[in-house]
């Protein structure tokens, strides 16, 4: 598949020794993925792999030691169950006012974040089978909880692209957000040996981490990955 | 095609190293790892037990987890149904590379509730294989979750609290900061029953907080209202509209008119949007006594809050932080002796969580008034109380009013004997007592701590300062102008001759004198200028001052130094050699080689 990623490789990405994030904590081997604090300007989708692989010939050793440091994009899609077999009203047409032209599901709750906009919904259980599906998010809007600007506004209802819904309310509708994380790995002659999950919006910190080896001797391959996977609540 | 994008991580790695370790069991990859903090109350315990010597780890390893400290459950046990009740997960049996044998157990253990925010969650390992075991104890810290609350309010004065938070604070003085405040002390107008004018700027995000007026003639509307909206702008032309939840107010523009239509009145109503708040607790005060009884009549006066700022760092508990603590200062004073309730809208603490409202019951003190002075209720007779707490208590009403402004000019007439204390002179007095005691520095004492005690310390620094005992004594004057520096600066100065004093003296020494025949002795040739004779120097080295401290140094030096000595020059930062002199030691030195001439 065809990846922005790929689009300038050997700019702020994926370079040995990055220089830009980070930079008071020492010496990098290298960084996998976007070497910057800013928002990375490049998108990468579902199933997608970063890697580097370095064949070593291992003399007899326990361990190899490493360390991590994970940054997550603070704009990771979140995965959340927003209704699960309830009363979901969906319009064909006319979601926010008559005839504007609008299709999506109206929820009983305000449980959608404008942060939401552009991911994908899940939805299962409709009677009508073209309301079943996953849809991607192209706006969101409708009533908006809580009406003071303290706590991030909620909507209830939201615009689906290339939906083609069936107006009515159905009463056992399961909607489902669908997010995703960065997983980060290690292999060693393909057998995993280290994996890492870091939360959404989690503090970066440095993590101490071994490979174990003990049994490896001579020839064998190292394979550090960071994969993009969904996650489905 | 529907795909989920999304932006690229970061992924640093460092440090890669091999190393060999002692045959046996280790516990590695421990995910959160030893000593972290902040971490997820839904976060996993991942941890890997492996054996460095291809040897299978046997099927006993157990899992502890410690919460509360003190408190250890067992979690996991391998020989008794691997996961115990309140915990979940999987425990996978795996080869490493090239083993032959099981040496590997990697566990990834959930609880069922989530831990406990802020608590420290110990982790107990034990297992075994063969004859090698292992049994390993390491801590994380599970990430802040909870809003602060407030757990006092220590009044400093009827119209000053200081109120503390159980964790440390966002100290901004923008929304959600505890130094969020605003005050208004004019410009401000009711134009309709729900729609208030300020003429200062305004921001949006303030919609959801409250706004306090005071200074209008109707009652209605000196109570606190929620902001339902802020209009900035319209047709970017500055409005400065603010819409409140209620639709009580009497329009009130803060002037008044007779009945000619000339002015005879301008009161300037005030208001404030902030996030604290003080409420009489007249309701509930009383409230459960029977009808007409005296208690179920009181009166509490709550004045508006003026300025929010932060403690000094020396005023606070030792233990606690100054983000903790938050000091109100009031426009005026509170009913001595009284219920309240003080609340706080929209703070968050250091770790981001929010708390929509906090609100803590309080009694003001007596601030030293005696609880028992007169009370105007009891000088009516007895029969006169039974017949206005029967009829419509009017007189009850009254006295309690009178009563509470009564005890706070008793409050003021009690304190006139403490204008001339130092640290108990009313804040507002403070500038004149220094003048009063003559004050003869002219730089600027910039908080009202520093005053006191400089108004304290005054008279001791006069006494050190004294014309005839500092040109006698002159040790005793340069400790004074060091003891003063520290005073204002905190900072340890030195002051020295500008020009060393132990110069070589007509009579008394011998020129050209060596090594061998007075040991320990060298001739120094001194200086003939008597100014350089009565020069010193400020020496604060390491410290570099800044221009306002320097200026504060000189205005010390100028007052203090007698009249016949002079401050050459403040010595700051790292020592330069160029500023020590390098005399020629006569009968020794040859000129333009070591000696420099002053």
């Amino acid at each position: 598949m065809a990846s922005p990623y790929w689009s300038a490789p050997g700019v702020a990405q994926g370079r040995i020794r990055p220089t830009e994030a980070i930079p008071d904590h020492g010496f990098w081997d290298f960084c996998l993925g976007y070497d910057s604090e800013e928002p990375a300007e490049f998108m990468l989708t579902v199933g997608e792999t970063i890697k580097l692989e370095q064949a070593y010939n291992f003399s007899p050793m326990d361990f190899v030691n490493f360390c991590w440091t994970m940054r997550t994009p603070s704009e990771l899609p979140r995965a959340a169950v927003l209704v699960n077999a309830g009363t979901v009203r969906f319009a064909d047409g006319s979601l926010f006012d008559t005839g504007d032209g609008c299709r999506g599901p109206v929820l009983p709750t305000s449980c959608f974040l404008a942060a939401d906009t552009d991911q994908l919904l899940l939805i299962s259980g409709s009677t009508n089978p073209t309301n079943n599906g996953t849809f991607r998010i192209g706006a969101i809007g409708g009533t908006i909880v809580p009406a003071t600007k303290h706590v991030a506004p909620m909507f209830d209802r939201c615009v689906l692209e290339n939906a083609d819904m069936v107006a009515g309310t159905e009463y056992a509708v399961t909607v489902k957000l669908l997010g995703a994380r960065w997983r980060a790995q290690v292999y060693v002659n393909d057998i995993l040996r280290v994996e890492l999950i870091e939360p959404a919006n989690h503090e970066t910190m440095r993590r101490f981490l071994k490979l174990h080896v003990s049994q490896v001797v001579g020839p064998a391959t190292m394979s550090f990955r960071l994969t993009l996977e969904s996650v489905t609540p | 095609m529907s795909v989920i994008r999304t932006q690229v991580a970061g992924l640093y790695t460092d440090n890669l190293v091999d190393v060999v370790v002692s045959s046996g069991l280790h516990l590695i990859n421990t995910i959160p790892q030893d000593d972290e903090t902040a971490v997820s109350v839904v976060q996993t315990v991942n941890l890997q037990v492996v054996h460095s010597n291809n040897q299978a780890i046997d099927n006993t390893a157990r899992v502890y987890i410690e919460d509360p400290v003190g408190t250890w459950t067992l979690a996991y046990n391998e020989a008794a149904g691997g996961f115990q009740a309140g915990f979940t997960g999987t425990a996978t049996r795996k080869s490493s590379p090239g083993a032959a044998a099981l040496d590997e157990l990697w566990i990834a253990l959930n609880r069922t509730v989530p831990w406990g925010s802020l608590r420290v969650i110990g982790v107990r390992v034990v297992a075994a294989s063969g004859g090698d075991t292992l049994d390993s104890t390491y801590n994380f810290v599970v990430e802040d979750i909870e809003p602060a609350t407030i757990t006092e309010c220590l009044w400093l004065s009827p119209r000053r609290c200081r109120i503390r938070f159980s964790e440390s604070m966002n100290t901004s003085a923008d929304l959600h900061g505890t130094l969020f405040h605003r005050y208004f002390g004019g410009g401000v107008e009711v134009k309709g029953s729900n729609e208030l004018y300020i003429a200062d700027p305004l921001e949006e995000a303030w919609e959801g907080s409250y706004l306090d007026l005071q200074g209008s003639v109707y009652p209605t509307n000196c109570q606190s209202k929620l902001i339902t909206d802020v209009e900035v702008t319209v047709a970017l032309v500055p409005t400065g509209k603010v819409l409140i939840d209620t639709t009580e107010l009497e329009a009130d523009s803060g002037v008044d008119y007779n009945s000619a239509g000339k002015v005879v009145r301008r009161r300037a109503l005030r208001a404030t949007i902030g996030a604290y708040r003080l409420q009489p607790r007249l309701d509930l005060e009383g409230a459960g006594e029977t009808p007409y009884v005296e208690e179920r009549v009181q009166c509490a006066f709550a004045p508006l809050v003026k300025a929010v700022s932060l403690p000094d760092a020396c005023d606070i508990p030792s233990g606690d932080t100054v983000s903790q603590y938050v000091v109100i200062d009031f426009e005026d004073d509170v009913s001595l002796g009284r219920w309240y309730e003080l609340h706080a809208y929209n703070v968050e603490d250091a770790s981001g969580n929010n708390a929509a409202h906090l609100s803590l019951e309080l009694q003001t003190p007596m601030f030293g008034c005696p609880a028992n002075r007169q009370q105007l209720w009891k000088f009516f007779p007895g029969s006169v109380q039974e017949e206005d707490l029967t009829d419509e208590l009017q007189l009850r009403k009254m006295s309690v009013v009178l009563q509470d402004l009564l005890n706070v000019m008793w409050l003021r007439a009690d304190g006139l004997d403490k204008v001339l204390d130092a640290w108990q002179c009313p804040e507002q007095l403070i500038d004149h007592l220094l003048y009063t005691l003559g004050n003869p520095f002219r730089f600027p004492v910039p908080t009202v701590k520093q005053k006191r005690r400089l108004a304290e310390a005054l008279p001791e620094l006069y006494s050190g300062t004294g014309i005839a005992r500092r040109v006698e004594d002159a040790t005793l004057q340069t400790n004074c102008i060091a003891g003063m520096i520290k005073f204002f600066l905190g900072i340890n100065a030195v002051i020295r001759p500008h020009w060393p004093g132990d110069t070589w003296v007509l009579g008394n020494c011998y020129l050209g004198a060596s090594e061998g025949d007075w040991p320990g002795q060298q001739t120094i040739l001194g200086t003939s200028s008597a100014y350089l004779r009565n020069s010193y120097d400020v020496d604060v080295s390491p410290v570099i001052l800044t221009a306002e401290e320097q200026r504060i140094v000189r205005d010390i030096c100028t007052w203090a130094d007698p009249a016949n000595m002079h401050l050459a020059r403040i010595i700051m930062g790292t020592p330069d050699p160029g500023a020590v002199w390098i005399l020629g030691s006569a009968g020794f030195s040859e000129v333009g080689l070591t000696t420099n001439l002053g």
